[in-house]
């Protein structure tokens, strides 16, 4: 009996006794380029040479680290040319694209070009996100001196010079971080529309909120017990940041949907029944 | 009168600059001429002049591997956020980096300058220009499993 209660009360996530026996899947990068509201992604890229190169510089410093990105234009190929063309917002294509790659960290790159009379630059802008939670991993900003020419592809090249190891530099920073803190993920809880229950339904033994029940839990159970709880109305909770370990006990992957697993039955000791949802790093929680 | 005030703050200002380059740990940033490459001076100081010089070098290699050469694309610790934790944890590692000067096959280039006898605190022995080829250095930390690879 004690074994069980000290099995299921204790949420006995220890990354740092963890063992590597098991290779860690790394995140997937993607390197994108910037488009405004307006604008087709496929366009920019295809009509901005310096852009392209931008891009291509930073995928570059990836492989010179013995890292493989997703090619973005190759899964931009993937979608329907037709359905891209179709498309009236830029930004809703460039999560499609996001989505489709399953990328978990995109850095978003942007060229802008300065003409003057004393000669023409380039600045190269630089975002790194995780593109679930949207937290931004690293930023960057290069800019070339002035030179006479119009080519806005060498003056690119000039810019980034360096910067490129410094960007790479700083996600590994965020990287060490996730190994030490744990890796974040994000949680939605919702009702469903025939639900007569809301997060101000009284729950268990004590006759605690719904809401305060689920903050207690999630406050048990993220990892070093870090968790932030965006927002919290009658009908949705939202927690936009719980750390979870990046390994299990046995050394294997902590899965996003083996903390959903977890969430469910806590819901269904309460008495609660719940479908959920895991899209990469993010939880939806629906509770009937 | 007025050339004696010139020389005066002229010495003055010299002084200055010397206490700035030793409170910045006598390693300065020059360029970066090739990808991957850092070009710095560093001050070394010892009796004789392959003394001084191995001062400089391993320097320089420390403040690299431990804070960071400023200015650089290399301005933070090689070692990450916690270079100290890092060293204690590889201490046999850096110990043999540094006594069998491992650290000598990242060096691409080094000149140094005419060597100064004087022993006086904060006047350096030495000056050397070395090419530091960080990025094959980040390389075989990672080989060895000092640094972690790109990614978890």
């Amino acid at each position: 009996m004690v074994a069980l209660l000290s099995a299921t009360s204790s949420p006995a996530y220890s990354q740092a006794g963890a063992t590597s026996e098991h290779p860690t899947v790394q995140p997937t990068i993607m390197v994108i380029p910037f488009a405004k509201e307006e604008e087709q992604l496929r366009t920019v890229l295809e009509n901005d040479a310096a852009l392209r190169v931008a891009v291509t510089k930073v995928k570059e410093g990836f492989d010179d680290r013995g890292y493989s990105t997703i090619d973005f234009r190759a899964k931009l190929n993937q979608l329907n040319n037709d359905r891209v063309m179709e498309m009236e917002n830029a930004t809703s294509l460039k999560q499609e694209v996001i989505e489709l790659s399953g990328a978990d960290i995109y850095v978003e790159v942007e060229v802008q070009k300065t003409r003057t009379g004393t000669g023409n630059s380039a600045t190269v802008v630089m975002t790194a996100y995780d593109a679930f939670s949207s937290q931004s991993l690293a930023n960057k900003v290069a800019s070339s001196p002035k030179f006479y020419t119009d080519d806005y592809g060498k003056l690119t090249e000039r810019a980034l010079g360096n910067t490129v190891e410094e960007l790479l530099n700083t996600i590994q920073l965020k990287f060490d971080d996730i190994v030490e803190n744990g890796r974040t993920i994000t949680m939605s809880i919702t009702f469903d529309v025939a639900s007569d229950k809301d997060m101000d339904t009284e729950v268990g033994t004590g006759g605690d909120l719904l809401s305060d029940s689920i903050e207690d839990w999630i406050a048990d159970n993220a990892y070093e017990g870090y968790y932030h709880v965006q927002g919290v109305t009658a009908t949705k909770l939202l927690v936009d940041a719980i750390k979870v370990p990046l390994k299990d006990e046995n050394g294997r992957n902590f899965r996003a949907s083996r903390f959903a697993g977890q969430f469910r039955n806590h819901l269904k000791a309460l008495g609660l029944e719940a479908t959920r949802d895991v899209q990469g790093n993010r939880i939806f929680i629906t509770i009937q | 009168m007025k050339p004696l005030l010139t020389l005066l703050l002229f010495l003055m200002a010299g002084s200055f600059s010397l206490m700035g380059q030793v409170a910045g740990g006598n390693v300065k940033y020059l360029g970066s001429y090739s990808e991957g490459v850092i070009t710095v001076t560093a001050d070394g100081f010892g009796e004789k002049k392959p003394e001084a010089f191995e001062h400089a070098v391993s320097t320089t290699f420390r403040q690299l591997l431990t804070r960071g050469i400023a200015g650089s694309f290399q301005y933070k610790p090689m070692l990450g956020s916690k270079p100290n934790a890092v060293m204690a944890k590889h201490q046999a590692f850096f110990d043999s980096f540094f006594a069998e000067k491992t650290y000598t096959s990242f060096l691409i280039a080094q000149e140094a300058s005419r060597f100064s006898r004087k022993t006086k605190k904060r006047i350096p022995n030495l000056t050397v220009r070395l090419e530091v080829n960080v990025s094959s250095l980040r390389a075989y930390l990672e080989e060895q499993g000092v640094v972690r690879k790109f990614g978890f």
